[in-house]
């Protein structure tokens, strides 16, 4: 499985906001979101809810030129218009929106 | 710019759009509640109504086919799906005591749009 290497996730650092988690969990968690979309809220509300760590990104907070870099290298990982949140697990394994049936698979392999 | 919504305003537009396309808006508050504010952030923010649950280009041209109520909404989702993208506008006969899950992104890439 190749490494998802999305810039944004190293930079950005003071618009990344992190939320910890109450479980004795390893894996990271990052979320690209948008701070208008439900899905997102849903999404991370399941996260705190489930005790998880994770940080996420709100894409709309970012300038334009970013946002569209972002948006293009979450296209090329799908293969489609990605779906927020977009959920990134160790840097390897991802899932373009909120499903928590995927996210849950995901996060107990 | 277009003078700053309310959330009161948002929720009589789209209460006014429901009513227009024949369809329900979501019942559950919490969910209806934060879909109103995005679109009240977007609408201050940008000029106009655009997807909550979609990014804008910026740009109300490139944003046109997403301005709620979205193309896709109104062409196949709802009737399809039984609800839009954001899960805010639903088909009279959705039961809303079941699971409201994401459908899947019918916009195409920008560059087949």
């Amino acid at each position: 499985m190749e490494n998802v290497q999305i810039d944004a996730m190293n930079r950005f650092q003071d618009l990344i906001t992190r939320v910890e988690g109450s479980g004795k969990q390893i894996a990271e968690i990052f979320l690209f979101a948008l701070s208008t979309c439900m899905w997102c809220s849903l999404g991370k509300t399941w996260l705190s809810e489930n005790g998880y760590r994770y940080a996420y990104l709100d894409v709309d907070r970012i300038p334009l030129k970013e946002k569209n870099r972002i948006k293009e290298e979450l296209a090329q990982i799908t293969g489609e218009q990605p779906r927020f949140p977009f959920i990134i697990v160790d840097r390897k394994k991802w899932h373009s929106g909120y499903e928590p049936s995927v996210w849950e698979e995901m996060l107990n392999e | 710019m277009s003078k700053a919504k309310t959330e009161k305003e948002v929720r009589e537009y789209v209460q006014k759009i429901a009513k227009r396309n024949n369809w329900k808006l979501n019942s559950r508050e919490n969910m209806l509640q934060s879909l109103a504010l995005g679109l009240v952030k977007n609408f201050n923010r940008l000029g106009y109504y655009n997807c909550p649950c979609r990014d804008s280009h910026e740009d109300r041209l490139l944003d046109r086919d997403i301005i709620c109520p979205c193309v896709y909404a109104r062409e196949a989702d709802v009737e399809e799906y039984g609800h839009c993208y954001c899960a805010l506008f639903f088909s009279h006969d959705f039961d809303m005591s079941g699971k409201i899950s994401m459908i899947p992104e019918r916009r195409p890439a920008p560059q087949n749009r």
